[in-house]
């Protein structure tokens, strides 16, 4: 379908493009340009005229970026490989019942959301000293895990829905058992939105602060990126942020690039384009 | 003939709907068994219930004498081809067809020559290595089928396979279908609500009514002697014409003859042409005849006037009647015919005779 569109859209986006850019923007010029231009004087420099990778080498000699880097990496992947683990089978199963059954128990899952995250944290955090799960990245994951959960069953609920019911009939009557119907038909089928639910839940735990904060408090050792973020922020090491928030944007950045195609609305809601 | 596949007092509720209700039915090993009916009889329920997709309420399935109804779906030997062919979009047609061949866990080599056997039977050989989705429909059924059909298993179930298609490539594929069938001596049940697919394919066709069979026999059988007014109503490409009569003195009794039993020869009938349309080569003449009133040695009745007439007894029973004869007739004149044969039946519409002249 052609669509004339017209000039004031680009000029819409554009200044909504600097509005979202400009904070990226500002941490790109702190972490590269010296600091005798930014934090030396009155106006900041806007353009990156002078480049210098000084800052970053110093903010890693001076504090371990390294470690948390690592904690928050393995929270996102145990956050994000536990949530498929559980949404998939509990998306099969409840995309099984009727919808008038299944909307509700949805509803159910999201309970958790509604809370604040707090409310939920502290009873967590008492229970999980009792486990000896305080300070460990999977304490941390598990936290955690309550948050994409829901989301990811209702992906992945979605995606199971879209398939016909009949794929499974007749592989049934094809001769598969239960567990080969699903290796080898349901899954390749709704891969999308398996991917999808594995980059959300991975996204949102890589910088996920609440419960990090309150399961794995400011232990320099043992604390996951965004905590010692907002260590550094409190204890005013502004160079050292900004260099940490930069890196940690990084692979944000390389994950949406690669996955965007998948990050539409259609697959949000679960759907799947045949 | 063997008995292959016997249902014996299968039951299958949801909810409150009976689905089938007391369903009783043997299958003849080598037959091909055309299930017809109205929609919403059941008819895909049958099969499902038979492939195991779904459970019974009670009864018992018995394949060459042992009792399925238990079994999973992939533990009965059965293949099953889906109104809508359900292919794995995922893979392509000769994965497709290869699936349950690899669920068999039969040898590479194997697959590989049966696969390319059937495909080239049902002339999909050159799309085998295409992805299933960007196959026409004609090829998507052929791909659907040669997946049943590359099994060796002891009975198949084809629900609707051919409804997608448009009408020539069905006519072609149906006969396609029977020589298969034939050559292989697979035991055949196919579900369907086209009648001429149920003639033209059918060595015995059941007729489905309230979860249970209402006739079963040919097609030809169903055709002539109906037994009762709603197979009478339901079988052919026009209904049997029902007129109210009395016969043999016993009042509330139904009339019913085809269109094409018309013999002009003879007289006993008076209507007046409400309307005459030609066919494809006869002239279809709706008229509208009195009550039948039946004596010993054929009915006779003449075109009366409304008024006259006695209430209809069965649903079924039309003011008019539609024939077929071979001249024009203008609308309003009176035409005399008699018929060569018509059934009988009671009041509540079974049959009691079949009255040859």
């Amino acid at each position: 379908m052609p669509s004339k569109t017209s000039p004031g859209i680009y000029v819409a986006v554009l200044i909504l493009a600097v509005i979202f850019f400009y904070p990226l923007w500002v941490l790109i010029i702190i972490a590269f340009v010296p600091t005798k231009y930014t934090f030396g004087v009155m106006y900041p420099i806007q353009l990156p005229l002078i480049i210098t990778l000084q800052n970053v080498i110093n903010s890693f000699r001076e504090v371990d970026l390294v470690g948390p880097m690592i904690r928050s990496l393995e929270v996102a992947f145990i956050v994000g490989l536990l949530a498929l683990g559980l949404g998939v089978p509990a998306g099969y199963g409840i995309a099984k019942l009727t919808a008038r059954i299944s909307n509700k128990l949805i509803a159910f899952l999201f309970i958790i959301n509604m809370m604040p995250g707090l409310v939920i944290a502290i009873p967590i955090s008492l229970y999980f000293y009792s486990l000896h799960l305080t300070n460990t990245v999977l304490g941390v994951a598990l936290a955690q895990e309550l948050v994409v959960l829901p989301l990811t069953v209702f992906i992945i609920m979605g995606g199971f829905r879209s398939l016909p019911r009949d794929l499974e009939n007749q592989a049934r009557v094809d001769g598969a058992s239960l567990g080969s119907t699903f290796v080898r038909v349901l899954i390749p089928l709704i891969r999308v939105p398996i991917l999808v639910a594995f980059i959300l839940s991975w996204m949102t735990s890589w910088d996920e602060f609440t419960y990090a904060f309150i399961v794995a408090p400011i232990v320099p050792t043992h604390s996951t990126f965004p905590v010692t973020l907002y260590n550094y922020v409190s204890r005013n090491l502004p160079l050292q942020s900004a260099t940490f928030a930069l890196i940690a944007t990084v692979p944000i950045i390389i994950m949406v690039a690669v996955f965007q195609k998948y990050l539409k609305g259609q697959y949000l809601s679960g759907g799947l384009v045949g | 003939m063997n008995v292959k596949m016997q249902y014996v007092n299968v039951y299958k509720y949801y909810r409150n709907t009976k689905v089938l209700n007391k369903f009783n039915l043997e299958i003849y090993d080598g037959e091909f068994l055309v299930i017809l009916g109205p929609s919403g009889t059941g008819k895909t329920t049958l099969l499902r219930v038979t492939a195991g997709i779904e459970d019974l309420t009670a009864g018992k399935i018995l394949m060459e004498g042992r009792d399925i109804s238990k079994n999973p779906p992939n533990k009965r030997d059965i293949a099953m081809v889906f109104q809508n062919y359900a292919l794995y979009p995922n893979m392509t047609a000769f994965q497709n067809i290869a699936f349950p061949l690899k669920m068999a866990k039969k040898s590479k080599g194997e697959i590989k020559r049966k696969v390319e056997e059937i495909a080239e039977t049902l002339k999909i050989a050159e799309v085998l290595q295409k992805n299933v989705t960007l196959l026409s429909g004609g090829q998507k059924q052929r791909v659907a089928l040669a997946r049943a059909l590359v099994r060796d298993p002891k009975i198949f179930l084809l629900d609707e396979p051919l409804s997608n298609l448009d009408a020539r490539v069905r006519v072609v594929a149906r006969s396609e279908l029977k020589k298969i069938q034939k050559e292989l001596g697979h035991t055949f049940v196919y579900v369907t609500h086209d009648q001429s697919e149920a003639g033209s394919l059918a060595d015995r066709v059941a007729v489905l009514r309230n979860g249970g069979i209402e006739q079963i026999g040919t097609y030809e059988e169903l055709l002539n002697e109906p037994k009762s007014t709603w197979v009478g109503d339901f079988i052919g490409d026009y209904p049997m014409n029902f007129t109210s009569g009395e016969y043999v003195g016993r009042s509330g009794t139904i009339i019913g003859f085809r269109d094409s039993w018309v013999n002009m020869d003879s007289d006993t009938l008076t209507g007046t042409v409400q309307l005459c349309t030609l066919g494809e080569d006869t002239y279809h003449v709706q008229c509208r005849l009195g009550n039948a009133a039946v004596a010993e040695g054929g009915f006779s009745l003449d075109d009366i006037d409304e008024s006259e007439m006695t209430q209809p007894t069965n649903n079924f029973v039309k003011s008019s009647v539609s024939i077929r004869v071979s001249e024009k007739y203008n609308i309003g004149a009176r035409i005399k015919f008699g018929l060569s044969k018509y059934n009988v039946y009671d009041s509540n519409g079974n049959l009691i005779e079949t009255v040859k002249n």
